[in-house]
């Protein structure tokens, strides 16, 4: 027999094996005993008989037998060196300094910045720099284009698409957190850096599968807050937070400053009877279950009430109230003069739900950017308004995070949740940079309800610019803003 | 399989539902001609008369399939109204005390350069296309009670195996349909010869590759996308095992459940196996092509082939063949350890080169024949008559 197929038999029988399948690692060639070694890290599978272990444990694992074996034949990774050839994204000096602690980190890390303060940008060098095949995961449909928008000013090969019914995979590819999720499994070990966009959305064991089932050593996260909750999770699958910079260290030097405008606007009698009857209604239920469990989820009491005809009862008028208290007749009204104040100046109103951005955009046909506006229409409406032929934008949700909407100027925030993380990706839509600019924030409160409270929990993160205003008109509330 | 006491029967909707669903028929016709979310607000509204809430979303669901919400115009001019409407009034409506008035005259203006003669109707079209926004028509034909009951029970299947973290089945006549659907989903199949239960053909097991280190949903509608495949069989009990917060529920569903429309076998699992049943049969008039043969028994595992190639003359033994989907090295050599021990050597894998995830060349001894997208006949024909030591062909 040949010495070299001699050779090469003898490592098929002393040398294990691992290989990529189906978001997972396959090990092969090893004894029971070695195995049990390595029994933190991977799993007996009865199923098929195989030794299995997650893939994002890939680099562990290799290392791990490695040095219990010496060598290891190694078919797990399938990427391709991206064919397009890069141009130098010009980095400010806290960009410069967050890449290079990514890097001093082994290439895994979560990079926190504020909206506004060129995350993509630290993205791009990175994947400029190490030249890898890069997966690139972001929240929406919306951002994936702008994604591929944004690698193509500084790479000029073909940039793949996954999701928003494409299916196109390329050395750097694009895709959504849904079809990362749901199609992580096969593209696992296609990629050796992934870029998580808005990382925060990881770590509660919702969707992190699209970056457990990947095998590559190199991770970079982007996200403007990160819960504490969280960092343990996202430390495993992307890593630490490597870099940090709160929207306070940046505004009015890097980002724009900004006014914020805490307007609270009486409701009409005839609302305010509407919503003390149905708030009532849902409130002497809600009180009745708190005192019988008292410390239960919001989750578990929408559960419960959903089970019984006054639990529906008293849900339906909570929906009534919380409607209601989207768009009041004295929101509308103020709403149209701050639309009239800054008349010539960008602006981007957000609401609670999209029903009222419809419905503003309906009464004062002002444009809006919704989930139902599909991407033709979507990018002419931001193209009109970054070229001034638009000056408003009205929006739910879909503005909250990443979309560029460059020099807005003026938030007007009608409505949201109590989280404090839209609030900041909010606010922060208007803190795009720009010579002399001075960026307003009003938030239309409906005085002496839940919105109330709401507000002030969401605005903790800024509770220096806050500015209180009270009173039934609204050029009186203005006034001590400007 | 756990089919013990613990295992429930899902609630399903039956002939004590029909007074309330057939009162939500009528709801529903109530709001032919309103918009998507008046119908979602009045759903959440409590309705007038008794109706379970977990029975209730599934036989609506049931029902937004019967009553369709179409768009009332054309899309095209719909997108060009609201870009000239928003064109238009970009910081000319709210300037000024008479808001109405100002908007009136823009909508008159957009309407008559749209050539739309009815401005009452702008409101109404101006996000017609939205989701939301569609209006409910009325069906067709008159929906009856055992249509909605029918399917709004297979959503609840659906569902429930879309939460499970596997599924365990049992069944008999038509097997393989399921098998291959699963393995073409990337599922983990096992599959053994029934334990102690006569009535079956085969126990499956089915359940992702990740549910081995911790509960995904991934596979939900991998596993959800099997189940429609199983009215094809003449028997089956189905166990669905899905985790709770606190514990696991198991959920038992067997043929003559009311949760199929319809029963619809199709003639062959997929396109591959369709094209080449035809070429075979074109490219050879010696031999005839049997759809799903015998399995065989491997242990305590059966292997389901696809064909088996029955030479006219009967003066040869059949061959076997079987279309492999989603393929590892190691699961190859693991099958092909299989097949040589129980002796099985008239047996031909045939492997989609663009599913396999191994880097590596088939094991030597086997009898392969690897393709990409059409599996040749001829390639095929040449496997028969081939030895062992000379694979067809290797990937790499």
């Amino acid at each position: 027999m040949p010495s070299r197929l001699a050779y090469v038999l003898r490592m098929h029988e002393t040398t294990p094996s691992i290989e990529f399948d189906r978001g997972t690692i396959i090990v092969d060639g090893i004894s029971q005993e070695s195995a049990e070694k390595l029994a933190d890290i991977m799993t007996w599978d009865p199923r098929e008989s195989v030794w299995r272990a997650p893939a994002h444990h890939y680099i562990a694992l290799a290392k791990r037998l490695r040095d219990s074996f010496g060598s290891v034949r190694d078919m797990v990774r399938n990427s391709e060196t991206p064919a397009g050839h890069w141009t130098s994204p010009e980095l400010r000096t806290y960009q410069e300094a967050a890449l290079l602690a990514w890097r001093s980190a082994g290439g895994r890390g979560l990079v926190c910045l504020p909206t506004g303060a060129g995350k993509t940008r630290v993205a791009l060098a990175a994947m400029q720099r190490s030249r890898r095949a890069t997966l690139c995961l972001v929240p929406t449909r919306v951002l994936l284009h702008q994604w591929v928008k944004a690698i193509k000013e500084f790479y000029d090969g073909p940039i793949g698409r996954f999701g928003d019914g494409e299916r196109d995979i390329q050395g750097i590819t694009v895709a959504t957190f849904e079809s990362a999720f749901r199609g992580g499994w096969w593209l696992g070990n296609r990629f050796d850096l992934l870029i998580v966009d808005e990382a925060h959305h990881f770590g509660d064991a919702m969707r992190d599968e699209a970056l457990e089932s990947s095998v590559a050593p190199f991770r970079l996260g982007l996200s403007a807050t990160v819960d504490e909750a969280k960092a343990g999770a996202l430390s495993s699958l992307i890593g630490p937070i490597v870099f940090e910079q709160k929207l306070a260290d940046l505004a009015g030097t890097v980002l724009a400053d900004f006014d914020l405008a805490c307007l609270h606007l009486p409701l009409t009698p005839a609302e305010r009877q509407a919503y003390e009857s149905d708030y009532g209604v849902f409130q002497k239920y809600r009180t009745a279950f708190v005192s019988a469990c008292p410390n239960s989820p919001w989750e578990t009491f929408v559960r419960i009430a959903m089970q019984s005809p006054e639990g529906r009862t008293a849900m339906a008028a909570h929906h009534r109230a919380r409607r209601m208290l989207c768009f009041t007749t004295k929101k509308r009204e103020l709403l149209v003069q701050l639309l009239d104040r800054h008349a010539g100046q960008k602006k981007l109103i957000f609401t609670a739900d999209a029903a009222t951005a419809l419905h503003i955009s309906r009464t004062l046909l002002i444009a809006p950017i919704t989930a139902d506006v599909g991407k033709v229409e979507r990018d002419a409406v931001l193209a009109a308004f970054r070229s001034g032929k638009l000056r408003t934008i009205v929006s739910c949700k879909v503005l909250n995070e990443g979309l560029d909407v460059s020099d807005a100027e003026v938030a007007i925030v009608v409505g949201g949740s109590s989280a404090a993380r839209e609030h900041i990706q909010r606010i922060g839509r208007v803190l795009r940079p720009a010579p002399d600019k001075r960026a307003v924030v009003y938030e239309l409160l409906a005085a002496d309800t839940i919105e109330v409270q709401q507000s002030r929990r969401r605005g903790r993160a800024f509770e220096g610019k806050r500015k209180e205003s009270y009173g039934d008109r609204a050029g009186g509330a203005n006034t001590s803003v400007h | 399989m756990a089919t013990g006491p613990a295992a429930l029967t899902p609630q399903y909707i039956d002939g004590r539902d029909e007074p309330w669903v057939m009162s939500l028929v009528t709801e529903y016709y109530r709001l032919v001609g309103c918009s998507v979310r008046q119908l979602k607000r009045r759903l959440q509204e409590p309705l007038p008369y008794y109706c379970p809430r977990h029975k209730l979303k599934y036989a609506a669901a049931a029902l937004d399939e019967t009553f369709k919400a179409s768009v009332a115009y054309p899309r095209k001019t719909i997108l060009a109204l609201r870009r000239r409407a928003f064109e238009l009034s970009d910081g000319a409506v709210f300037a000024g005390e008479e808001l109405g008035l100002r908007r009136s005259a823009l909508v008159t203006r957009v309407c008559a350069e749209s050539n739309l003669s009815d401005v009452s109707g702008f409101d109404r079209m101006l996000f017609a296309d939205f989701p939301n926004e569609r209006r409910l028509e009325e069906p067709i034909t008159e929906p009856c009670f055992s249509d909605i009951m029918l399917a709004a029970n297979s959503t609840l299947v659906r569902r429930l195996v879309m939460k499970s973290e596997r599924i365990e089945l049992l069944v008999t006549g038509h097997v393989r349909p399921v098998i291959r659907q699963a393995k073409l989903r990337g599922l983990i199949s096992t599959i053994a010869a029934p334990d102690g239960q006569e009535d079956y053909q085969a126990s499956i097991g089915l359940s992702g590759p990740l549910e081995l280190f911790r509960h995904s949903r991934v596979y939900g509608t991998s596993l959800a996308e099997v189940v429609p495949f199983l009215a094809g069989c003449d028997r089956f009990a189905m166990t669905v095992v899905v985790p709770s917060a606190e514990d696991r529920r198991s959920y038992v569903i067997r043929n003559g459940d009311p949760i199929f429309p319809k029963v619809s076998v199709k003639p062959f699992d997929s396109k591959v196996e369709r094209q080449f049943a035809r070429d075979f049969t074109r490219a050879t008039n010696d031999f005839d092509l049997i759809r799903e043969p015998k399995p065989l028994r491997a242990g305590g595992s059966l292997i389901f082939p696809d064909f088996a190639i029955h030479h006219r003359t009967g003066g040869e033994p059949d061959w076997l063949l079987e279309i492999v989907g989603y393929w590892t090295t190691a699961y190859l050599r693991h099958k092909v350890e299989t097949l040589r021990r129980i002796d099985a050597t008239r047996m031909i894998l045939c492997i989609d080169e663009r599913l396999g995830a191994g880097q590596n060349a088939f094991p030597p001894e086997a009898r392969i024949v690897s393709y990409k997208g059409r599996i040749d006949p001829h390639a095929v024909l040449a496997a028969m008559r081939s030895g062992y030591s000379t694979p067809h062909r290797t990937l790499l």
